[in-house]
């Protein structure tokens, strides 16, 4: 017969023999690494997009800066 | 005729929960009206939380008055909106435009809410499972690291965490508590030598040009690079699109004073409401409260250490102290970092270096709060 688990659904212990329950915790304990994983990617990329973003802004800024400036000055001389 | 005197006797139904948040409410009022600590916020939300809290009132019950507030402006992510478009027309960029390098110490300082984010899905379904946090939860409690109310409430309710109240409370809370949190942080993290470091002033004034440029600029580079943060910085530069536009004054103080006082109440009331003992009584919720601190406090570190490398490389001409106002708590932490420049050395004045960092970490706060609502469901 052919079954299917849900990964959230736990497998009561009796049920499992000794190979099994050893995959059964091995994929529960990779499960576990796993939603770290996650969670360590979620950290890493968050803060290099908030850098990128930012950075590109600064540029952006700094670029608005040079352009702007000028012309100001121009006013200030014709007026 | 048949009526039994508990179906319409309050205090016969209290439960020790609704006494504990009774109590909580009326703390919550006397900090706001007694200690003045963000009375704006604190009486709204105290006097919310004590309706919310008396039986068979109703008022945070389904058709309840501050259910369908909820329902209307939290639900809908409308109120933090809102708030964000008054925020935008009160606050001046001036002194960040000034010092566009302050918008590095803005992004390191946000480190604190992906730290406190992996700690506590750490805690959570992420490996120790000690606590009921899920993802979204975990991005919502690091969301608190944003020292930003309206950015708190906006990404938890996107998330749907089972802790927007607590969130919420905990953010605006420790906002107030921004004198006491960041000082001792900032003194062992940097010397008296370093604390006493003068900044030269940045000499001449911003163009209007500039200033009416540069929130249209923002919202295009921000929600081109991170779409997910276009609503709130779409809002908060809108705001103050209409302070500088100079054409518009009336829609300015419209938004600077109705807007804001009117959005207050109804959102501070509105969170009050949402604190019915049954969902904030938990043991995660004393847990939300304690990763807040740990999130505004890994904000400051991170804001320091950038400052300190910025001044290392700047030739000791950047006073690292202003990395921590790159947390977004404007103005508190700007005069934190002034209060401590002035102990250190009488003749320090660092307030408006101070205020750059500020205004940075508030656009900052904002595309942090977009990264994780892109970020997350990725990873769900």
């Amino acid at each position: 017969m052919i079954f299917s688990l849900d990964s959230n659904t736990p497998i009561p212990t009796n049920a499992l023999t000794p190979t099994t329950a050893l995959l059964y915790y091995n994929n529960l304990a990779r499960q576990e690494r796993s939603r770290m994983l996650n969670a360590l990617w979620i950290v890493l990329l968050g803060m290099a997009i908030i850098f990128a973003v930012l950075g590109i802004l600064l540029l952006v800024m700094i670029l608005l800066g040079k352009l702007v400036r000028p012309r100001d000055k121009q006013e200030k001389k014709d007026k | 005729m048949d009526i039994a005197i508990g179906e319409f006797l309050g205090f016969l139904n209290l439960t020790w929960q609704a006494v504990v948040m009774l109590v909580i409410g009326g703390v919550l009022m006397w900090l706001g009206i007694a200690k003045k600590v963000e009375p704006v916020l604190l009486v709204p939300i105290g006097f919310g939380c004590v309706l919310a809290n008396i039986p068979l009132g109703g008022a945070a019950e389904v058709g309840g008055f501050l259910a369908v507030l909820r329902e209307a402006g939290i639900k809908t992510e409308i109120f933090p909106l809102l708030i964000f478009i008054a925020i935008g027309a009160m606050i001046d960029f001036e002194p960040f435009l000034q010092r566009p390098y302050t918008i590095l110490l803005g992004a390191a300082a946000q480190f604190g809410i992906f730290g406190t984010f992996f700690l506590a899905y750490l805690l959570g379904d992420g490996w120790l499972q000690v606590l009921d946090f899920s993802l979204q939860d975990a991005a919502s409690i690091g969301i608190i690291g944003s020292a930003d109310g309206p950015t708190s409430i906006y990404v938890a309710t996107v998330l749907q965490s089972k802790y927007t109240a607590a969130i919420v409370v905990a953010a605006y809370s420790y906002m107030a508590l921004v004198p006491i949190i960041q000082p001792p942080i900032i003194k062992a993290m940097c010397s008296k030598e370093e604390r006493s470091l003068k900044m030269t002033s940045v000499a001449g004034t911003i163009s209007q040009r500039t200033k009416i440029l540069f929130p249209i600029i923002t919202v295009l580079v921000v929600g081109l690079v991170a779409p997910k943060a276009t609503p709130l910085i779409g809002c908060l530069m809108f705001g103050n699109l209409l302070r500088e536009c100079g054409v518009v004054e009336r829609l300015s103080l419209a938004a600077q004073n109705e807007l804001a006082n009117i959005v207050t109440i109804l959102l501070g009331i509105t969170v009050g409401g949402m604190m019915s003992g049954t969902e904030f009584l938990r043991p995660e919720t004393i847990l939300v409260f304690i990763l807040g601190i740990v999130a505004f406090s890994l904000d400051t570190v991170a804001g320091v250490l950038l400052g300190k490398l910025m001044s290392v490389l700047s030739g000791r001409k950047i006073n690292p102290m202003i990395g921590a106002c790159g947390i977004s708590a404007f103005p508190m932490s700007s005069r934190v970092v002034q209060k401590l420049g002035l102990e250190a050395n009488p003749y320090n004045h660092l307030l408006m270096h101070a205020a750059g960092a500020n205004v940075a970490g508030q656009i900052a706060s904002v595309v942090a709060g977009g990264v994780m609502l892109m970020l997350v469901p990725m990873f769900i």
